[in-house]
């Protein structure tokens, strides 16, 4: 049974090809919830999801408290099969259900430590200056994005409005620092117009110098990737309205 | 707390809290494994920043801590805990 969404089901593929795996899930480890799915039948995800959110969290309490800093891999054995998870920089917990004898090396080194090393930033965040988002990674919830979006281009359209007042070219980005978490807002300029990002890390895993460079290299990305200029042909009444009547066409099907 | 101590890297004793936690995974760890149909749970190993953790049942009402540097590895950590394990159970027929 797969409900794993394109990004997460690459991750989940890598580890559910390892033999002797019987599923896998990415699960968000504050509340229990499966993110997303790689199971066979007779697995039952939200009951994996919710026990190995309550067992990280209180090992990981333990594991604090004995001074050996926070959990990067953990493995439950039990005499029917296994349990292996790996808390992601993100907060999500990569979960395996093995059988007993999986090759714990196998889970654990292969694939596991791979999502981890390029889950750097917790949340990603791609959208137009108007808020319109074009890309996500790291939400689990649509509403998160939809209001994620909004206020970031609110802050954009607000910095731009204090650089104009001020007769100053726009701001190249902004960085707002928590205690745990940083947010990083920034603009990039591509052939069909300007996109804002936004990005959240956590300070113990990244850092604002390692989120610009990696952003510098996604901003070139983006603007390789953007259609180049089209010359604007003219509009003409008839051609608006058969674009018009083919777009509700398409939308209504009439 | 039945024997052993633990002290965290800065020397610090922390034997009774960290068995304060100790109880709960426990629990917890005998709660997955059962209702997830995996049967007893035998061991539960972990890999730290700093270090690396093995739990074991030595019997069902006594749970044995090992804690080592993180450079000793996983596999040795496990063999180092079934020792461990066969002694304590020894240990505890032998207090009656």
């Amino acid at each position: 049974v797969s409900t794993a969404p394109a990004g997460y089901g690459r991750v989940l593929d890598l580890v559910t090809r390892v033999r002797g795996v019987r599923g896998a899930m990415l699960v968000a480890g504050d509340d229990g919830l499966v993110v997303a799915e790689q199971l066979m039948e007779g697995i039952k995800g939200p009951a994996v999801a919710a026990l190995a959110a309550s067992l990280a969290n209180r090992l990981h309490r333990a594991m604090d408290a004995a001074g050996v800093g926070a959990d990067q891999f953990w493995h439950l054995q039990a005499e029917q099969g296994a349990l292996l998870v790996v808390p992601a920089p993100s907060g999500m917990l990569v979960v395996a259900v093995a059988e007993p004898d999986v090759n714990v090396g196998l889970v654990r080194l292969e694939p596991l430590v791979k999502f981890v090393k390029e889950a750097g930033a917790r949340l990603v965040l791609l959208m137009t200056s108007a808020g319109q988002v074009l890309a996500q990674h790291g939400f689990s919830r649509a509403v998160d994005v939809m209001s994620a979006a909004a206020l970031g281009a609110a802050i954009m359209a607000s910095t731009d409005e204090i650089a104009r007042q001020l007769q100053q070219p726009p701001f190249a980005g902004l960085n707002h620092q928590g205690e745990r978490h940083g947010i990083f807002l920034a603009a990039v300029a591509t052939g069909r117009g300007k996109l804002v990002a936004l990005v959240v890390y956590d300070l113990d895993v990244s850092s604002l110098g390692l989120v610009q460079l990696f952003f510098e290299q996604l901003a070139a990305d983006l603007r390789a990737a953007s259609p180049k200029d089209s010359v604007p042909k003219q509009v003409l009444a008839a051609d608006f309205e058969r674009e018009l009547s083919d777009s509700l066409n398409t939308l209504f099907g009439r | 707390v039945l024997g052993g101590a633990l002290k965290d890297p800065k020397g610090r004793d922390v034997t009774d809290t960290v068995a304060a936690y100790l109880a709960g995974v426990s629990q917890e760890a005998g709660r997955t494994a059962k209702l997830l149909g995996l049967g007893s749970w035998t061991g539960l190993a972990a890999e730290g920043q700093h270090g690396h953790v093995h739990l074991t049942p030595p019997t069902g009402a006594a749970l044995l801590l090992v804690v080592r540097e993180r450079a000793v590895p996983m596999g040795r950590l496990a063999i180092i805990a079934q020792r461990a394990a066969v002694a304590a159970r020894r240990w505890l027929e032998a207090q009656g």
